[in-house]
């Protein structure tokens, strides 16, 4: 089998690149600088606009994780453990020692 | 009394949760450490929502939004809203990946591998140690000041002048100590999802009671701009434009920071850091901008009428660091609810000590002791009692600075954070750099630790801010700029690492380049 598995789309990327380089040029908002209008009579214009910012930032990032997803980290993920030509770190094991203070649980998978 | 009595029951509370998230315990140092890479998109979220929430966002911004006004929201949460999630999708995401893959549990491992070099590791431990004390002492200091001012209590003795803080901070490392012992890491995110619900809920109702019994948010905002000495807070006036703009590496810290790291690889695959990316910009943002309204609000709020102190302010002048926020609510407030409002400060520091001490454990388990002795020589039992022994000897460094003169939170915190952001080269450059070489990894680690270590004495260690003039630039630009070109040059006129390890560390798209398991 020579299945490729794809990284993110190039175009998509590029496109996430440009919007969040504007964006952080946004950050420098010099208009509202010495501006103390208050937005809604008590939060300053300032203010407002930073936290709008924070809010477009996370549209960003949803419409990177819809549209610029690299799958291929799944790939890089992919583990060699038992290859010794990649173990070169003292590994933590997942067998069952002895332990102190609590009773030993089953390895159930969970959430948490 | 009350106040008291409501914060030894939340810390009771942990201590049951921590002892109750050992009985997921499976008794392995792998759950220990990283929680068995098993932790789904919530629990991630509030787990590293909460450890980068600290005394910093919450006493620390208060504070210096009482100092400087709004700019303090665009200087931080802002900048970190746009590019923490970017660290996360750039950095967090490879690294869990890397870790999944060779099985690392601490940074150290990481660039030992990729830059094949024992001796990085060597140096890097240390550095990070060194940075995280600091980001340890912001929280101890932010706990002893709020429970102080909380607590205070003219009609029981004990209490006149509220808990001392050399108490406080003895009872929250105990408490995170204990909980985090029997749980590990699991045990902490555990706490931290608790944590995280807390200083959300408890936020909201603070800045909503504080801003009714200020006449609400209008009233209160007003205040401060009918007051000549504190209106321009309300602007960026006396905020230097490239004090603004340099703020910017102050967030690319989390790239760096060990405890996060050791969240991302408690991930359960790619697609969990999903919720993060999107969901923690908007938590920054529902936990910074009520802070920065109450540190603005409380240089101009004045105790209502009919009130003893009627018309005075309630945040006098000469009030000690720190206690901006625990000052309002205790005023504002009814001892009940500045109990509830007090633990959920604390819960917000507590959600960072507790990944802090553990991250600092691992290390030096992994990066140190197991480096020198053979790997057979401890059982998995011996390793978790030699990273327990080792964050009690950091955590009592920790609470022994915690006893000096205490600094400003903000500062101490952005000085911290400067020293991480400034190796964010070096983690970016092994992700992504084929060129990146061990001598210039090493070169880049000496020099930002020399330039770092000497701007903060300069700056009275971190009594100031050391603004670089007369750009009025933050000291980490002169950081970060050392240690960008540092780990270019050198790499740059040395030896690349082999090609077995580049292909190894840089992703591969095709399945079939990927070494076959060996039969069992």
């Amino acid at each position: 089998m020579n299945e490729k598995i794809h990284g993110p789309n190039r175009c998509a990327m590029l496109i996430v690149w440009l919007a969040a380089t504007v964006l952080f040029l946004l950050h420098q908002d010099f208009w509202f600088w010495e501006n103390r209008t208050l937005v809604f009579d008590f939060m300053p214009i300032g203010l407002a606009y930073h936290a709008l910012y924070s809010m477009v930032a996370a549209s960003l990032w949803a419409l990177t994780v819809k549209f610029a997803w690299p799958s291929n980290i799944e790939v890089l993920a992919q583990s060699q453990a038992s290859d010794p030509h990649t173990q070169t770190e003292p590994h933590l094991t997942d067998s069952m020692p002895e332990r102190t203070g609590a009773a030993l649980k089953d390895n159930s998978d969970s959430d948490a | 009394m009350i106040p008291l009595i409501i914060i030894c029951c939340y810390l009771a509370g942990l201590l049951i949760l921590g002892l109750a998230s050992s009985r997921f315990f499976r008794g392995t140092s792998q759950d220990y450490f990283v929680a068995s890479r098993s932790i789904g998109p919530f629990l991630l979220l509030m787990s590293i929502f909460g450890t980068t929430m600290t005394a910093f966002a919450l006493v620390g911004s208060t504070g210096e939004a009482y100092r400087n006004g709004i700019g303090t929201y665009g200087k931080m949460a802002s900048y970190s809203a746009l590019l923490h999630s970017a660290c996360f999708f750039l950095v967090g995401m490879k690294l869990w990946a890397l870790g999944k893959r060779f099985g690392f549990v601490t940074q150290c491992a990481f660039f030992r591998a990729r830059f094949e070099s024992p001796l990085l590791g060597y140096m890097l431990f240390p550095i990070l140690v060194a940075l995280v004390i600091p980001y340890l002492l912001i929280g101890i200091l932010g706990a002893g000041g709020v429970v102080r001012s909380i607590t205070v209590d003219p009609d029981i003795a004990l209490l006149r002048t509220g808990v001392p803080p050399w108490l406080t901070g003895l009872i929250i490392c105990a408490v995170v100590l204990t909980y985090i012992f029997f749980g590990g890491l699991r045990g902490a995110v555990w706490a931290n999802t608790l944590q995280t619900i807390v200083f959300l809920i408890t936020g909201a109702v603070t800045v909503w009671i504080i801003s009714s019994k200020l006449g609400g948010p209008a009233a209160a905002t007003q205040a401060v701009a009918e007051n000549a000495d504190h209106a321009h807070k309300l602007a960026r006036d006396k905020i230097p434009t490239m004090q603004f703009l340099t703020y910017c590496f102050i967030p690319l810290s989390v790239g760096m920071f060990p405890h996060l790291f050791q969240h991302w690889l408690t991930a359960r695959s790619a697609r969990t850091f999903r919720l993060t990316l999107i969901a923690h910009p908007i938590f920054i943002m529902i936990v910074w901008v009520p802070c920065i309204m109450i540190g603005v609000w409380a240089t101009a709020a004045v105790f209502p009428e009919g009130a003893e102190r009627a018309g005075q302010l309630i945040v006098p002048a000469g009030h000690r660091p720190n206690t901006e926020l625990a000052i309002m609510v205790k005023a504002l407030t009814n001892p009940f609810l500045a109990g509830l409002l007090a633990a959920g400060i604390l819960a917000a520091i507590m959600s960072s000590l507790d990944s802090q001490f553990l991250c600092l454990g691992t290390m030096f388990t992994t990066d140190i002791v197991l480096r020198i002795f053979p790997e057979d020589r401890f059982s998995d039992r011996q390793k978790v009692i030699i990273a327990r022994g080792f964050i009690v000897f950091i955590v009592l460094v920790t609470y022994l600075l915690s006893l000096a003169e205490p600094r400003h939170i903000f500062r101490v915190g952005v000085w911290c954070f400067s020293g991480f952001g400034s190796l964010f080269p070096l983690v970016i450059a092994a992700l992504y750099w084929r060129r990146a070489t061990k001598a210039g990894a090493i070169a880049c680690l000496l020099v930002t630790a020399v330039t770092w270590f000497v701007m903060f004495t300069l700056s009275g260690f971190g009594n100031t801010y050391l603004l670089i003039t007369p750009w009025k630039l933050m000291p980490a630009t002169i950081i970060f700029a050392a240690s960008a070109v540092s780990l270019v040059v050198v790499s740059l006129v040395t030896n690349p690492p082999s090609h077995r390890t580049i292909k190894q560390f840089m992703c591969s798209t095709s399945v079939n380049d990927i070494p076959p398991k060996p039969s069992s």
